[in-house]
């Protein structure tokens, strides 16, 4: 049998992850080819609705990342991101898609390898809970 | 003019899509004027032979869920036999009550058994999961709402039936319909395929309750306080789906104290009813501490089952069947 | 083998159908129901105070049930302004239920769309008054009005919450909710009138039913009362023991479940006596009614009481005579509870404090007893719930009409049309 690959989608921060990020493919700290990244300007700026549909067409784990608080260039962008990450996990879960899919981390452009570390322990996470399919096939949590 | 010819069914829901339509004739004095329904079962008794023989019906009010084979057989037949279908109510239109089965973990208890087992009886089997009519067949309208309002239902009849030619004898509230919807009813021209009847924007937009942007800091179950009467319940910490909910209503529920539950489907602007309710809760959590708010998040129950009380197998992005599924009839086994 | 199909059947709340196989020997019937809502799947899990307004799916009167299973749940008791509320609510689900039942059955041979001009059923040997289905029509609109105003939806209602309901009614609805309730009683004085000259026996093929049991809540009490087909009382046990009492059958050929009394163990339908099997609605209700609470004046109660004798057989007709005593009385109660002194207090609702984690309530509703019983954790999630509808236990009893008619009409097979026709008109006011 082949290994699982997880498709990770990372929401990444312009001003901070996302150099991050750069660095750590120059580097080749992270195995490029399970993720796809998508820039954004502040991680306050992913709306649930990205989230939601990143796994809907068939992502096996999102990440999200931004500055550190009180870093954010647009105030406060990073701790809205943060007051939905739990309710959104918890939706999440009750429809199938495990809590360690979806993270929410906090990277400045200078941690690139804490980018590396991050992301191949989040791939090693999703490698190890198996495609998701948070369709009717799957069995469903359903209750809080 | 000949006279329109219309079908009315139900496939697994509840007669209370029906009653409204026949309510309305009760209001009118007659549904009839200027329309024969040729096709009634609940009323009329009508056989699926004497839809054939009938030739094609104008207009087909479907009404229900798909839950077994013989909803889905229903759905073909009429979907074959008629000029245009419209979904009515939730269940048709986004599977309703009847897809929260769906949301609980089939455990060999509460799986649903077909108990003729040797086809003796020709019970219709029970279909995997729970589909809305667009799953299985072409949809040309929807009338959302559980049980849809007297006011929409009653603007689509005159719009796909009347043409614009009727006996107004109940209002609609025109204003709350889109542009396009409004002028086609008035001026008697179809309008356009796939138009919801019912508004565009929220339900916010016409819940009589004041919103003052408030943040707060803890949730309550509804049972758990006597909320204001004048202000707005999510502003109050109860969970109200106003926000994420297509317009029409007017605000029924809120108006007699109780929250929305969103059975009108999600507002034209959202993308999932779940995604856009967790960012409008979580945007009034007065907190920015990641434990107080993963407190605060504990305080809440059954996420799920409360945004998609009403459109879990179509508007869910998580959980809209892929095509292959809808195609399949229950297998033997 | 053969097998004839009597389909859809009207007039039923969820599709159903009438199968008949021949194989040598007596045609055998089955009444078949042919779909199912997993109940208990879509209420588990669910925040309890939600299931008032999920199990209207039933009918509107579980949105009532559900809420007083809710008050025993959370232990509180509603104030007598929601109390009113409610039974204001109630009555008027008795007033529109029975009364689109008489507007089916009356126009049942005639078109009930008056414009239908392709109709082949066109064959009416009675006349029944057009205007008289009108003004059923009219009335049904207004009680529908009242139920909006009192529910705040017509037919899922959503006003009732655990401890009360949820909102004082505004000045306006007084004075429209007294206009409808004293229109109501006076057409309902009207209908008593013209349905005695038409003679309902005379209008359907009625029959008397083989004797059995039935169940009812007599009153305010908490007692159900199970009577013989005299109307005797044979035993009674407190209502919240009814989920013991009571089994349910399953057979293949129908979705439905068969309520039967346990201690006397579950018969098949085929047997020449059931003993364990019931029915519930009006017509129990009112065989076992020893007084019949009435609007009337005592002369109009007299003459109701000559075309009944005192206690009404166990047959068709008396069912629909049935419904009219009930649309009377709950057009009495609407009166009564509609006046403003009813529906005015200081508070609606009382704020639980505390969760049992176990709730019951049954009552007596236009269908007949309907009961709820739910077990949740502590923060009042939903873990089991047990339902009673009055399908459920009207199911033997319909079963047995449908077999009765297919048997009594050596015909039915010549005619099957007309044999859908009975057995729809049998069944409609169970
Ligand atoms: S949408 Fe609501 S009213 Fe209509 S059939 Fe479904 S449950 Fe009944
Ligand atoms: S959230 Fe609910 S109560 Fe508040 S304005 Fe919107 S619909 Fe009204
Ligand atoms: S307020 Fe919400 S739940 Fe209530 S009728 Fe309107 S859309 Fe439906
Ligand atoms: S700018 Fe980086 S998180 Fe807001």
């Amino acid at each position: 049998m082949t290994r699982f690959e997880p498709k990770i989608i990372a929401f990444l921060c312009n001003w901070c992850s996302y150099v991050a990020a750069d660095a750590a493919g120059v580097s080749r700290f992270v195995q490029k080819p399970n993720v796809r990244v998508i820039r954004v300007f502040c991680s306050g700026m992913v709306d649930p609705s990205y989230v939601i549909k990143a796994f809907a067409s068939g992502a096996d784990g999102v990440l999200v990342a931004g500055c550190h608080p009180g870093d954010c260039h647009y105030l406060a962008g990073n701790i809205k991101a943060l007051r939905r990450s739990f309710l959104l996990r918890k939706l999440l879960s009750e429809l199938g898609v495990e809590e360690k899919r979806f993270r929410l981390e906090w990277i400045a452009a200078s941690e690139s390898p804490l980018y590396a570390k991050l992301m191949n322990e989040m791939i090693e996470d999703v490698r190890n809970l198996g495609p998701c399919m948070p369709s009717s096939q799957k069995p469903l949590k359903g209750v809080a | 003019m000949p006279k329109k010819k219309l079908a009315v069914y139900t496939a697994t829901g509840c007669a209370a899509c029906e009653n409204t339509i026949l309510d309305i004739h009760y209001d009118l004095g007659s549904l009839t004027r200027s329309a024969d329904i040729v096709f009634w079962p609940y009323v009329l008794g009508s056989q699926w032979d004497g839809l054939n023989e009938q030739g094609p019906v104008d207009v087909c009010f479907f009404a229900g869920a798909i839950r077994t084979e013989a909803d889905r057989i229903a759905a073909v037949r009429l979907r074959s036999n008629s000029k245009l279908m419209v979904a009515c109510g939730a269940c048709a239109a986004f599977g309703g009550l009847p897809s929260l089965t769906d949301l609980h973990p089939e455990t060999p208890e509460n799986r649903p058994e077909h108990l003729d087992e040797g086809n003796e009886f020709l019970l219709p089997k029970l279909e995997s999961r729970v589909f809305a009519l667009e799953h299985i067949v072409d949809v040309d309208y929807f009338v959302p709402g559980c049980p849809p309002t007297r006011d929409f239902l009653w603007a689509a009849i005159q719009s796909l039936v009347y043409m614009g030619d009727s006996p107004t004898r109940i209002s609609f509230t025109a204003s709350r319909l889109p542009m396009a919807l409004a002028e086609s009813i008035t001026s008697g021209i179809v309008p356009p395929r796939g138009s919801v009847f019912a508004g565009e924007k929220a339900v916010c937009a016409s819940c009589s309750r004041i919103k003052e942007e408030k943040k707060f800091r803890g949730f309550y179950r509804p049972y758990e306080i006597d909320p204001d009467s004048g202000r707005c319940l999510l502003e109050q910490g109860i969970l109200c789906q106003g926000l994420a909910t297509r317009e029409g209503c007017g605000g029924l529920c809120t108006a007699v104290g109780a929250a929305c539950r969103g059975c009108f489907g999600k507002a034209e602007a959202v993308f999932d009813p779940g995604a856009k309710m967790v960012s409008a809760v979580s945007s009034t959590f007065d907190s920015t501490e990641a434990s107080e708010i993963e407190g605060l998040t504990k305080t809440f129950v059954d996420l799920a089952g409360t945004f998609y009380r009403y459109t879990l197998a179509t508007q869910c992005a998580l959980r809209t069947p892929n095509a292959e599924e809808a195609k399949h009839a229950p297998d033997n086994s | 083998m053969r097998r004839t199909i009597l389909e859809p059947l009207r007039w039923m709340e969820e599709l159903a159908r009438v199968m008949v196989i021949e194989n040598g020997g007596p045609p055998k019937t089955f009444l078949q129901v042919m779909t199912k809502l997993n109940l208990s799947r879509m209420c588990i899990g669910r925040p309890v105070e939600e299931l008032p307004r999920i199990l209207t799916i039933l009918s509107p009167a579980h949105h009532l049930v559900s809420a007083m299973a809710l008050d025993s749940l959370f232990n509180v008791t509603p104030p007598p302004l929601a109390v009113n509320m409610r039974d204001a609510l109630l009555q008027t689900l008795f007033f529109v239920r029975h009364m689109r039942k008489l507007y089916f059955f009356l126009s049942s041979h005639s078109n009930p769309f008056e414009d239908f001009s392709l109709s082949q059923r066109n064959i009416d040997q009675h006349s029944v008054p057009r205007d008289l289905i009108d003004q059923i029509m009219r009335h049904v609109a207004l009680a529908q009005e009242a139920t909006k105003i009192l529910g705040g939806r017509a037919d899922h209602p959503i006003s009732a919450v655990p401890g009360g309901v949820s909102r004082f009614l505004k000045q306006p609805y007084y004075d429209r909710l007294s206009e409808i309730g004293r229109s109501c009683l006076s057409f309902s004085i009207k209908l008593a009138r013209v349905l005695a000259d038409l003679k309902p026996e005379e209008l359907l093929y009625d029959f008397d039913i083989q004797p059995i049991l039935s169940l009812t809540i007599p009153g305010n009490s908490n007692e159900v009362q199970v009577s013989d087909s005299s109307g005797e009382l044979t035993c009674q046990f407190p209502a919240d023991q009814i989920f013991e009492k009571i089994g349910f059958q399953k057979e293949p050929w129908t979705y439905k479940p068969f309520a039967f009394l346990k201690e006397k163990g579950w018969n098949s339908l085929d047997s020449e006596k059931v003993t364990s099997i019931y029915f519930v609605g009006p017509l129990a209700r009112l065989k076992s009614q020893k007084e019949i609470g009435f609007p009337l004046s005592g002369e109009n109660w007299k003459s109701f009481e000559d075309t009944f004798g005192s206690t009404p057989t166990f047959g068709i007709a008396n069912a629909y005579r049935a419904l009219q005593v009930e649309i009377f009385q709950a057009a009495g109660r609407m009166v009564d509870l509609y006046r403003q002194e009813s529906l005015t207090g200081p508070v609606i609702r009382n704020i639980p404090t505390e969760i049992k984690g176990e709730g019951f309530a049954a009552i007596e509703s236009p269908d007949g007893l309907i009961a709820h019983r739910y077990k949740t954790d502590s923060r009042g999630i939903v873990e089991e719930i047990e339902i009673l509808d009055s399908a459920t236990q009207n199911n033997a009893l319909k079963c047995l009409i449908a077999k009765k008619v297919v048997e009594e009409s050596a015909d039915w097979n010549h005619d099957p049309k007309l044999t859908k026709v009975r057995i729809e008109e049998a069944l409609l006011p169970f």
